[in-house]
């Protein structure tokens, strides 16, 4: 393995600055948990590594004027043990919840499974369900871009090179949403999802018919997306097995399914229609009862 | 019998606590003064010439040491048929041909070496199934065999065959009869422990192997093979083995990498360590055998079996190892599991562009099992007749002989499935059944089950089975036992110890066992066949006894008694039927070494048990005793993205007795999930004869999050051939496995999948064409 | 470019001289002769590897051994006492047939030390979780469990 160099700053401004020095040939890094093993497959090259396990500015998780805020630096097992996560984005801690194992939520990031742009990448689907703007500092300033335009292509970011994202915000739901996920995979950890789907949903005041949903989706082509096609299948729609059947058709229909080592193109579209409904019963149920799981 | 201390307890493993403290010596752990790294450069190409190597940049490296590639070292013929080089001349027949091989002063520049040599590929056509290498016109992939006849298609000249009674007559006494083809493919060990070797030559060169072979006796000789090819003909060579990290049958077999180590080391006069990335692991070590097999079975109007008649193509890969040597062992379920009267077994073997099989864990039983007992199910819905039923009919009985004329002494495989059948719960599922009960619109409930029987007495797959051993009595009262059986983690040595300490009659903590060495423990055929604990502890009683004669000899002169009156418990020495205050064993060594003309006692010992090796008709009483058992499964089906969940998994084991129940439990724990990862998430996939998932990212090992609720049954016959009266038990617990789960998932979803692994893609487009 | 850190192992306070893209496996192995944590995949996936760093379980063969200065390291080695007396967890591994071939057991100790240095009464899932990244071909797991239930109650 080529040399590399390896800074710890110990704050945002250090590690803007360290990594301006290098121009491109330096490398953000949290966890680590991608970064190092695209490092041993040959598939990254750098001269430096900047590390952000010490930069207080991307650490935490915060409750302000009716939005989270959820630092990009705060590992999947903070965000796994944060009352405020369990409670407010049930969908956001299911699906930590089955991400890797107790050693790589240890040390990976919810920044880096945003940065790392993988389409599996579980935590983003509930993200994009609630609607997370990905908050990037670079030396020259703050800008907001949200989770839902932030993946232009697979492995790809719009942040730009010299950019750290600080972290992830989003509106605190309503009390009366509900919000469910599913990661479809091969086994119980360890594993990259075959499929996975977040749906968020808001019913008319007095129950009857949906007033708000949002629905994404993961391992189901080169990015995770928002199902927007599925969402208007939704909204205004009675919910139950009708609506949620021609919904999970407009999410098959929206996606882009490929066939790799995984699962096959036929299998992930069979079970987009079969894992869409299920997961809107469940976030159905949630939000009949008052949003809480 | 007065009350047994050791055999039959739950003690501890004598070497858990080095374990335990991360103090154990693995191959992985081991460096030696001077030492070189070696890396292994592979093929690009699954078929293909090989027009030049330029080692040039690479031999230039700062820190590399040698280089060599097949023009540089002397012709090594190895494997089975001998068809295979470490490295390779001339072409490369698959992707994990060996064609060039580096020496460096570290692993890092060892693997940029490999970045620096420069090969140039001529592509040949290549086939990547058996049924395209036997195609007409399909391209050569061996042009001679291993005595330079030129060959002129892909099939191996291994032609595999037994018959016994007469199959025809058997198919027209059958009311029912079922067809039906079965698939296995390729499986990797996955021994968390990865692959590695320490080679290293003395002033006078003699080799020194610090190895994790499970054959040190017979890889001696492999090695004095590449020796002899070397000029160094006289040559000693010692092999040292290293704690072992997993076996599972993958170091049966002498490999290319340490056959490259030691050229390695010759031509560095360095000790050359090789160690494999787990990358290379799953290039690189030979898998499970893959099958094709086509199974008819019949039975009589009364669920009698009739006939039985098998024939399988397997996939050789590109060079012959002990995958091709699997049909000795395929045989063994397809003649006798069950009572069977007419039999046929053809197997065809070819060589095809893709890696290569060895020994794993069953050694073909597993892959013949699934398709003997998936169609037993077959056959007992074409007739009528409950599963358990017909397996009940049809079981074998202590004292009978099968067709393939294996004698069958002790037998608890009645035993077995009626356990499995009561710990499943299966009459009430019956009537569940029957009922028409179900979970819910999409789950499905159902139970399979199936048996097996494998060797357990030893097993004369070579002219010897045999077993050396020593034993030596210390001046402070401890016996060392020299013996030639290897730890490969299932707990050897400790049962050994148990043994001894049992029947010697010592304390266990008085019992220390020395192996691993070949320059000092007696030889061994091998720690292969479920046989360990069977011949080696055969050979401690009987060591032992030889030990006894000595030591009660001198204990009856000290103590006026004669020899034959004496026997001794715990180190004390007493007469036998007497109150008379007993000698402590330390008092007589003492006595008799501390004198003019003294003596020590030391005993040994070659045990090679009553087995035959199978004569030309594959026929012989291969194995002393016979293993049986039965697993059972009850599946929940999701029958909208078929994945299939394990809820109760009965596993019980025929194995005469249970030496120490804990390390039983362990093999029948960690069998049954191994078995299930064959079932339902394992498989090497290949791609062109590119392997497309070599990570734990992408080959499914089954996880503890993955709960598989095995209650573990011991069953004891009390055998008369084996130690205490016990059996092998390594590789039963994997074998029935996968047809269990097969059968349960057809008793869930009236679906049979029929190849493995039963991934939930497979099973859902099983559902999905059986709707049409 | 060696970079010195200072840190905590196995209670001691230690000091090293390492290249920034070592990995705190290798520190461990090739520096400190500390063998008990092994590389099985290299990349995370199996566990063979892990320590505790500040008392969290990590793959210590993704993970830069830069990033342990200042922290607190305790391998598997530093769970029995001076005097030899295995931790209950060792104890319970080896008295419940927990260990086979051994290989992957320093990590799955460690995963294990993890959760009951946080948790006396952990239930089955609690457990199955604290070791899901420990992968094991020998055991089964079910003995593993057992003696980590065993280790629990015996260290409340």
């Amino acid at each position: 393995m080529k040399d590399y160099d390896y800074h710890l700053p110990t704050s945002m401004a250090e590690a803007l600055r360290i990594k301006a020095g290098y121009g491109g040939k330096a490398r953000f890094v949290a966890g680590g948990t991608d970064v190092m093993v695209l490092k041993r497959a040959g598939r990254l090259d750098f001269q430096a590594l900047v590390s952000l396990r010490r930069v207080p500015e991307v650490t935490g998780i915060h409750e302000k004027a009716g939005s989270i805020l959820i630092g990009g630096g705060v590992t999947l097992t903070q965000l796994m043990q944060s009352e405020l996560v369990r409670h407010s984005l049930p969908s956001l801690h299911d699906a930590v919840s089955v991400m890797g194992c107790t050693q790589m939520r240890n040390l990976a990031t919810m920044g880096g499974n945003v940065m790392s742009a993988v389409s599996s990448g579980d935590t983003i689907p509930p993200l994009m369900t609630l609607d997370a703007q990905c908050r990037l500092a670079s030396a020259g300033g703050q800008r907001t871009v949200p989770l839902c335009d932030f993946f232009p292509g697979p492995r790809h970011t719009k942040a730009r090179e010299d950019e750290v994202l600080v972290g992830l915000e989003l509106p605190k739901p309503a009390p009366s949403c509900g919000m469910a996920f599913l990661k479809l995979g091969r086994r119980a950890a360890l594993d990259l999802a075959v499929v996975s789907i977040a749906i968020l949903l808001e019913l008319e005041p007095g129950g009857g018919c949906i007033a708000k949903a949002r629905a994404a989706a993961g391992a189901v082509g080169p990015t995770p997306i928002r199902l927007y096609a599925a969402e208007r299948a939704l909204i205004g729609a009675a919910p139950g097995e009708e609506a949620f059947a021609s919904a999970a058709q407009a999410a098959l229909e929206e996606s882009s399914p490929w066939d790799d080592v995984r699962a096959s193109r036929w299998y992930r579209e069979e079970m987009i229609k079969v894992v869409f409904p299920r997961v809107a019963w469940t976030a159905l149920e949630r939000a009949g009862a008052g949003g809480r799981s | 019998m007065s009350e047994l201390l050791y055999v039959g307890k739950r003690i501890p493993r004598s070497d858990g606590a080095k374990k335990a403290t991360g103090r154990a010596i693995y191959i992985n752990d081991l460096k030696r003064p001077g030492m070189l790294y070696g890396a292994i450069l592979y093929s690009q190409h699954p078929h293909a010439i090989i027009k030049s190597i330029d080692l040039s940049r690479a031999k230039a490296l700062p820190g590399v040491r040698a280089v060599i590639t097949a023009d540089d070292v002397p012709d090594i013929p190895i494997g089975f048929i001998k068809d295979n080089r470490p490295l390779k001349k001339g072409k490369v027949r698959s992707m994990r041909d060996e064609i060039a091989a580096v020496a460096a002063i570290d692993p890092d520049i060892a693997a940029e070496a490999l970045t620096l040599i420069d090969v140039e590929y001529e592509p040949l056509p290549a086939v990547f199934t058996p049924e395209e290498a036997l195609a007409e016109g399909a391209p050569l992939i061996h042009e001679k065999d291993a005595k330079g006849r030129p060959l002129s298609d892909n099939k191996l000249k291994l032609p595999w065959k037994l018959v016994c009674g007469d199959v025809e007559e058997g198919k027209a006494r059958s009311k029912y009869v079922v067809e039906h083809e079965f698939r296995t493919t390729f499986v990797s060990h996955c021994c968390l422990g990865t692959s590695g070797v320490v080679a290293e030559f003395d002033p006078d060169k003699n080799l020194t192997m610090y190895s994790i072979t499970q054959i040190p006796y017979l890889a001696q000789g492999d090695y004095l093979e590449a020796l002899k090819a070397l000029g160094l003909g006289r040559s000693k060579v010692r092999v040292l083995c290293q704690t072992i990290g997993g076996g599972f049958g993958s170091k049966l077999d002498t490999h290319c990498y340490e056959f490259i180590a030691i050229l390695l080391a010759y031509a560095t006069g360095k000790p050359v360590k090789m160690q494999f990335s787990r990358e290379e692991e799953f290039l690189a070590q030979a898998t499970r055998q893959p099958t094709i097999t086509t199974i008819s079975h019949g039975c009589d109007v009364r669920g009698r079996l009739t006939f039985r008649q098998v024939k399988m193509l397997l996939d050789n890969g590109a060079y012959t190892s002990w995958g091709a040597t699997t049909p000795s062992v395929m045989m063994v379920p397809v003649s006798s599991l069950y009572r069977v009267p007419n039999v046929l077994y053809e197997a065809e073997i070819a060589y095809t562009n893709n890696l290569y099989s060895q020994a794993f864990r069953g050694y073909g039983n597993p892959q013949a099992t699934f398709a003997v007992e998936s169609s037993m199910d077959q056959l007992a819905e074409a007739a009528g007749i409950d599963p358990v039923e017909l397996r009940l009919i049809n079981a074998n009985q202590p004292g009978e002989t099968t067709p393939q004329r294996f004698k069958i002494t002790s037998c608890g495989l009645t035993e077995c499935i009626e356990k499995v059948r009561d710990g499943l719960g299966w009459e009430q599922h019956q009537k569940d059944k029957a009922e028409g009960l179900s979970v819910s619109s999409h789950k499905a409930r159902g139970m399979g089950m199936a048996s097996l029987i494998h060797v357990g007495g030893g097993a004369r797959v070579y002219r010897s089975d045999g077993h050396g051993m020593i034993m030596k009595l210390d001046d402070f009262g401890k016996l060392s036992v020299f013996t030639g059986a290897v730890e490969i983690g299932q707990g050897t040595e400790s049962t050994i110890r148990q043994v001894v300490a049992e029947s010697v009659g010592l304390p266990i903590a008085d019992v220390n066992i020395v192996a691993h060495d070949t320059d000092i423990c007696p030889w061994d055929v091998g720690t292969h066949a479920s046989r360990q604990a069977f011949i080696s502890c055969n050979a401690a009683i009987q060591c032992g006894a030889e030990l006894k004669k000595k030591l009660f000899s001198l204990a009856g002169e000290q103590m006026k008694v004669a020899p034959d009156e004496l026997d001794m418990r715990e180190g004390q020495i007493f007469r036998k039927g007497s109150d008379d205050e007993p000698m402590p064993l330390l008092k007589v060594l003492k006595k008799a070494h501390f004198s003019t003309q003294g003596k020590m006692v030391m005993a040994e010992t070659f045990y090679d048990p009553p087995n035959e090796m199978l004569d030309r008709e594959m026929k012989g009483n291969l194995s002393c005793s016979w293993a049986f058992g039965c697993h059972g499964v009850e599946v929940e089906v999701d029958t909208q993205t078929g994945q299939v969940k394990v809820l109760n998994y009965q596993a019980a084991h025929d194995v005469g007795k249970a030496l120490n129940p804990l390390f039983i439990e362990g093999q029948i724990y960690g069998a049954a999930v191994m078995g299930t990862g064959m079932a339902l998430t394992e498989e090497l996939k290949l791609d062109h004869g590119h392997v497309m998932n070599g990570r734990f990212t992408d080959y499914k090992l089954l996880t503890a999050k993955d709960k598989l609720p095995v209650t573990p049954i011991i069953v004891e016959t009390d055998d008369p051939a084996g130690p205490y009266g016990a059996k092998g038990i390594g590789e039963p617990g994997c074998v029935p496995s996968s047809p269990a789960i097969a059968n349960a998932i057809y008793d869930a979803i009236g679906v049979r999948i029929s190849q493995l692994p039963m991934t939930p893609e497979r099973v859902l487009k099983a559902i999905m064409e059986h709707e049409k | 470019m060696k970079r010195q850190i200072d840190f905590s192992l196995n209670g001691h306070p230690v000091t090293a001289e390492i290249n920034p893209s070592q990995s705190l496996l290798s520190l461990l192995r090739d520096e400190f002769e500390l063998t008990g944590a092994k590389e099985g995949c290299g990349e995370g996936e199996c566990g063979a590897c892990t320590v505790l760093v500040d008392g969290l379980a990590i793959n210590s063969c993704i993970f830069p051994a830069i990033e342990v200065s200042g922290c607190r390291v305790e391998t598997v080695e530093g769970l029995a006492t001076a005097d030899g007396a295995l931790h209950p967890l060792q104890q319970a591994f080896v008295e419940y047939g927990a260990v086979q071939c051994g290989f992957c057991t320093p990590g799955m100790v460690m995963s294990a030390k993890a959760l009951l240095d946080g948790a006396t009464s952990p239930d089955e899932d609690a457990i199955r979780t604290a070791i899901e990244g420990n992968l094991c071909r020998c055991t089964g797991y079910k003995q593993i469990v057992d003696a980590i239930q065993a280790a629990a109650e015996k260290m409340r």
